[in-house]
């Protein structure tokens, strides 16, 4: 629940007035729970302003009187009478980074005088104004990481030399997770606590060791964007244990997603895969076995290129030429299958702009794209045009010209409308952030990929560095696809899988009950990839997730590469004969996951570990301990805070 | 009136309106005192199951039952048209022929068991899959403005004549009944016990966010169900090789658990390209899985009080295209199986002219035909179903006779 909503809810505590002129008000204190000073606190929670009436001061006295006013040093000039509204009003919930409106327009000159007003920060971490001057204001209060206070200054004047001052404090609290501006591409503040840092790794490498998380702590937000760019090459034993799998292509993907030093490429791969649906079961001829694998390949290059490129790209490539029917359109009779998913899942969005007779058009501006099978190779993609439509193909006939267009011209007939930056835009935003963004921040963004041409990076960059990134509805917000949460709990725990088991069956299981739980990489249901949110809510694929766990506790941890746990986070195991461990077990565990267990949970982890009270874990033999921590390890893998991303 | 007498009555009702006569009665009386126990808890209704096969991508209906002496049918699909030696000619109606990858719906149609409902769908075509596939779960035409349209039309069924928590079955949603439930290693099962535990005591929990809500609710919901199901399927096993989606079915409603509605998913109708090849696969599996499906409902003795019904989100182009395979269409069929059905065709004849259009058109409401369904086959009105804010449709299911005996 925003905290917004939680003002709104509040009534008539919502905004609440301070008023000084002759008297200063109290600086609200920060335990106040919302109510001001309450001293002449009138029934609509207003504070009667004092005024400077019959101040006359003294001649030359410019210097403000205690009271915060002064006359100007004119003797039939009376002080305004100053006095501003804060809302939402700051209470325990204030915290850094809330948007607070500043409404000074309640003021008065007892002169009559019209007033004008200047705004400023007086103390505390740099917030920022909307404007210093005019009567109403906004006020971010700046994202400070540790509870702390700022005070605001308002200064009215009459303009014959009457000034008063007036100050409010607003108290930060700084709570587990930044709340508010769920839909604001502003900067997040450059230093990250640790649950923010484990929350930015997991939405761009799937999950993190404490190591890792400590590494992104230590250094400013800018910094750990910039190194997600960075390639860094594949260890050649990574490679060569890919290479032995062949054409299994998914486990290849399987290993490079658990073991691949660029886990930033991968995710994006993954996003795009789900975008740009197609399946490895299309490519049936023999030649065609790594079609599937170059087509993951191909997502990976372009995830954060250039968009109208990566169209191209997929329009060729070999796969989605197999998988939409792209290979086989010939131009007296063309298949509409790409023309009409092209637009729907790729660059539009369903129903939107095009219609029916746009896709035939389209259809016949496809043709002239075919396979070219030689040397026992794959087939490669090759533009015949004579087997392409070269007449006059009215696409989006109320905005464009008939023209004799092929694959490109489309392309880029589709990104000239103002729906295709947004469509991609909404796909980002939705994948990074959540899944509400508003018109005007999916605008935003869309308009900065126009400004890039279409290229992705500055894009993901706004994304990553927003305060929509790192708010509590960008948090545990969406449901986690099975590979991404095996993955990212391979990540987090350390795990490393570096050969096949013995009957090379390991991978081979983990691949297929990823299949059951809903998710076999390249190979989706259908063109529009999986189901996601609570579609992975099967109740079969939530059993087979937890199967699918299974194989990954049978890979090997740590930089010790100790078989089924990892030992590096736990209790060291000669402690394991110690009265309480338990605890300590569960706790450490709970600490690398960023759970926040209360008792009764964990005291049901430890029952895990006791079985139930058969008999307590420091008294079991070390066979009875492993088949139990394991049991531990993988129940705490599925607790819903490591299920939703 | 006692409970014994509350099922002679309904027993009764149910035989007059399937038209069985007082003399089969006694032949059947075995087969009722072993379903009886199952469905007694369906107040009003039959009490029949009803199993729902929705085939995805889009079935090519003129490959099913193609309409093989049109010369029109003929010119649309030079390389795509099925010949006299690849069909069975309907002896009512030998201009058309069912396809000899489906020989068991072939037997089916030869004993009366088998009814298809021709040139079905919805009006003003959609030609997206998500969007029409969701019109069908629905049952509305308008996605946008109904407040139902998030929850399949045979839940709203389930809710509203026979709430019960195990009324409607989806094989996908429950998969593999034998591994049903958290999935426990350790000696006392303490995993198990405790997954439910965690799940019960954070369900209700203020602090969740909405997604993790729905996680702990689909936890707990595994929790309560699992052993239950687990217990009940164990005993089962198919006593064929074709398993799939089917013989899950099969294990679920042999679990007696009061089940009406049982949805099953086949994939991969969406045959864009190299048609042929792909449907000489998809259909003899098809045709194979539900024939043992069939097989095994026989060994339980539950057949009888079944019907089967596949359908698809649209059907197929009436032309080949070059790939050659066919590109989404509108009008599909709908066809239904089961030994109360009133085999024949129904809707409307597939004509010269409708074979002359794009796509075939939907004259039958896909709606009307589930609409019978519910009427004539579990006993249930229709019409809070899918007469839904402001939705309508044409009755109508054309053809002679209703659709169930």
């Amino acid at each position: 629940m925003s905290v917004w909503r939680r003002f709104a809810a509040a009534g008539a505590t919502s905004a609440i007035l301070l008023a000084m002129g002759g008297c200063p008000a109290p600086p609200p204190s920060g335990g106040g729970g919302g109510d001001v000073g309450g001293q002449g606190t009138t029934p609509d929670g207003t504070i009667p302003g004092g005024d400077g009436g019959g101040d006359t001061g003294s001649p030359d006295g410019v210097e403000p009187r205690p009271d915060g006013s002064t006359n100007g040093s004119n003797p039939f000039n009376t002080a305004p009478s100053a006095t501003f509204t804060l809302n939402p009003y700051p209470s325990p919930n204030s915290y850094p980074g809330a948007l607070i409106t500043l409404d000074a327009s309640g003021s008065s000159d007892p002169n009559g005088d019209a007033l004008t007003f200047s705004w400023n920060q007086a103390e505390g971490a740099a917030g920022v104004f909307s404007a210093t001057s005019g009567p109403v204001v906004t006020f971010t209060t700046p994202l400070v990481l540790a509870n702390s206070s700022v005070r605001i200054q308002c200064t009215a004047a009459d303009g014959r030399g009457g000034l008063t001052t007036i100050s409010a404090v607003i108290p930060l609290i700084v709570s587990e997770q930044f709340a508010g501006n769920a839909q604001s591409m502003l900067p997040y503040r450059d230093t990250l606590t640790s649950d923010e840092a484990y929350h930015f790794l997991r939405r761009t490498e799937f999950g993190a060791t404490p190591e890792r998380v400590a590494l992104v702590t230590g250094r400013p937000l800018a910094a750990s964007i910039d190194d997600l760019f960075v390639e860094r090459p594949v260890p050649a034993e990574v490679l060569a244990f890919e290479e032995e799998l062949d054409e299994n292509n998914a486990r290849r993907w399987l290993v490079r997603l658990i073991e691949g030093p660029n886990p930033f490429r991968e995710r994006m791969a993954m996003f795009w895969h789900d975008r740009f649906a197609a399946s490895g079961r299309v490519a049936s001829r023999w030649q065609d076995r790594y079609l599937a694998r170059e087509h993951w390949e191909m997502l990976a290059r372009n995830g954060t290129g250039n968009y109208r490129q990566f169209l191209r790209d997929l329009t060729l490539d070999p796969l989605m030429l197999l998988w939409l029917d792209g290979a086989n359109s010939p131009k007296d009779n063309p298949n509409e299958n790409y023309a009409r998913e092209f637009w729907e899942l790729f660059t539009l969005g369903r129903d939107t702009l095009y219609t029916e007779q746009d896709i035939r058009e389209a259809a016949r501006a496809f043709t002239g794209i075919t396979l070219l099978y030689q040397n026992n190779e794959g087939g490669r993609p090759i533009f015949d045009i004579r087997n392409h439509d070269e007449t006059l193909k009215a696409i989006f006939p109320d905005r464009a010209v008939p023209a004799n267009h092929d694959y490109e011209s489309v392309i880029d007939l589709t990104l000239a409308q103002p729906e295709a930056p947004r469509y991609v835009a909404r796909n980002l935003f939705e994948f990074f952030i959540h899944d509400d963004p508003n018109d005007a921040v999916i605008q935003e963004l869309a308009d900065l990929l126009v400004a890039n041409n279409y290229e992705l990076g500055p894009v993901v960059r706004k994304i990553l560095q927003s305060q929509a990134f790192f708010s509590s509805a960008a948090r545990h917000s969406q449901i986690s696809s099975p590979v991404e949460h095996v993955v990212g709990v391979a990540r987090t725990l350390d795990v490393h899988i570096t050969r096949e088991d013995s009957q090379g069956y390991l991978l081979y299981l983990m691949n297929e009950d990823l299949g059951y739980a809903g998710q076999k990489l390249l190979d989706p249901p259908g063109v529009q990839g999986w189901d996601e949110g609570t579609a992975w809510l099967e109740d079969q694929m939530i059993i087979s997730r937890v199967i699918a766990l299974r194989w990954m506790l049978s890979m090997d941890f740590g930089p010790n590469r100790d078989a089924r746990f990892p030992l590096h986070l736990l209790p060291p195991i000669s402690e394991w004969t110690q009265r309480g461990v338990q605890e300590r077990i569960v706790n450490a565990l709970a600490s690398v996951l960023h759970l926040p267990l209360t008792e009764a949970e964990r005291e049901l982890y430890v029952e895990v570990l006791d079985q139930s009270g058969y008999r307590a874990f420091h008294l079991q033999t070390r066979g009875e301990q492993d088949t139990y921590l394991y049991e531990l390890v993988r129940l705490m893998s599925m607790h819903e805070r490591v299920f939703t991303r | 009136m006692s409970c014994s007498e509350c099922k002679q009555m309904s027993r009764r009702k149910f035989l007059s309106r399937t038209g069985v006569s007082l003399g089969a009665l006694a032949a059947m009386d075995p087969l009722f005192r072993l379903v009886a126990p199952t469905y007694a808890a369906s107040t009003g209704g039959t009490g029949n199951l009803l199993v729902l096969c929705e085939l995805e991508g889009g079935l090519d209906g003129l490959s099913f039952l193609a309409p093989f002496t049109n010369a029109r049918y003929i010119s649309n699909r030079p390389r795509l048209k099925l010949d006299a030696t690849q069909v069975m000619p309907i002896a009512a109606r030998p201009e058309y022929g069912i396809s000899n990858l489906f020989p068991y719906f072939q037997q089916l149609y030869n004993a009366g068991q088998c009814a298809i409902v021709q040139q079905a769908g919805y009006p003003d075509g959609n030609g997206s899959h998500f969007e029409s596939q969701e019109i069908f779960e629905f049952g509305v035409r308008n996605l946008a403005s109904s407040a139902f349209a998030s929850v399949p039309w045979y839940e709203r069924l389930r809710q509203t004549y026979f709430d019960q928590p195990y009324g409607v079955f989806d094989t996908q949603r429950i998969g593999d009944p034998a591994r049903y439930g958290y999935h426990d290693v350790s000696y006392r099962q303490s995993g198990q016990d405790v997954f439910a535990r965690l799940a019960e005591l954070k369900v209700n929990d203020a602090a969740n966010t909405a997604a993790q809500g729905s996680v702990l609710r689909s936890f707990d919901a595994i929790a309560r169900a699992s052993a239950d199901i687990r217990q009940r399927t164990q005993g089962f096993t198919s006593s064929g090789s074709a398993r799939g989606e089917f013989y899950r079915a099969a294990m679920l409603a042999s679990a007696n658990l009061g089940t009406q509605i049982l949805k099953v998913r086949y994939g991969g109708f969406d045959t864009h390209g190299s048609q042929n090849t792909a449907n000489s696969t998809l259909f003899p599996r098809l045709n194979n899985e539900f024939q043992q499906f069939v097989a095994d409902m026989q060994a339980i003795r539950m057949w009888d009080r079944t019907t089967v019904i596949f359908y698809t989100e649209f059907g197929r182009r009436n032309y080949e295209n070059g790939s050659p395979g066919t590109d989404h269409g509108h009008g599909g069929h709908m066809i239904l199986c089961g030994p109360r059905v009133n085999g024949g065709l129904f809707g409307q004849d597939v004509t010269t002219s409708d074979l002359s259009e794009h796509d075939l058109p939907a004259y039958v409401d896909f709606r009307a035909v589930f609409s019978a369904c519910i009427r004539d086959w579990l006993g249930f009105d229709p019409n809070p179903i899918f007469r839904v804010n402001g939705e309508n449709f044409a009755d109508a299911i054309g053809g002679s006779g209703v659709l169930f005996r």
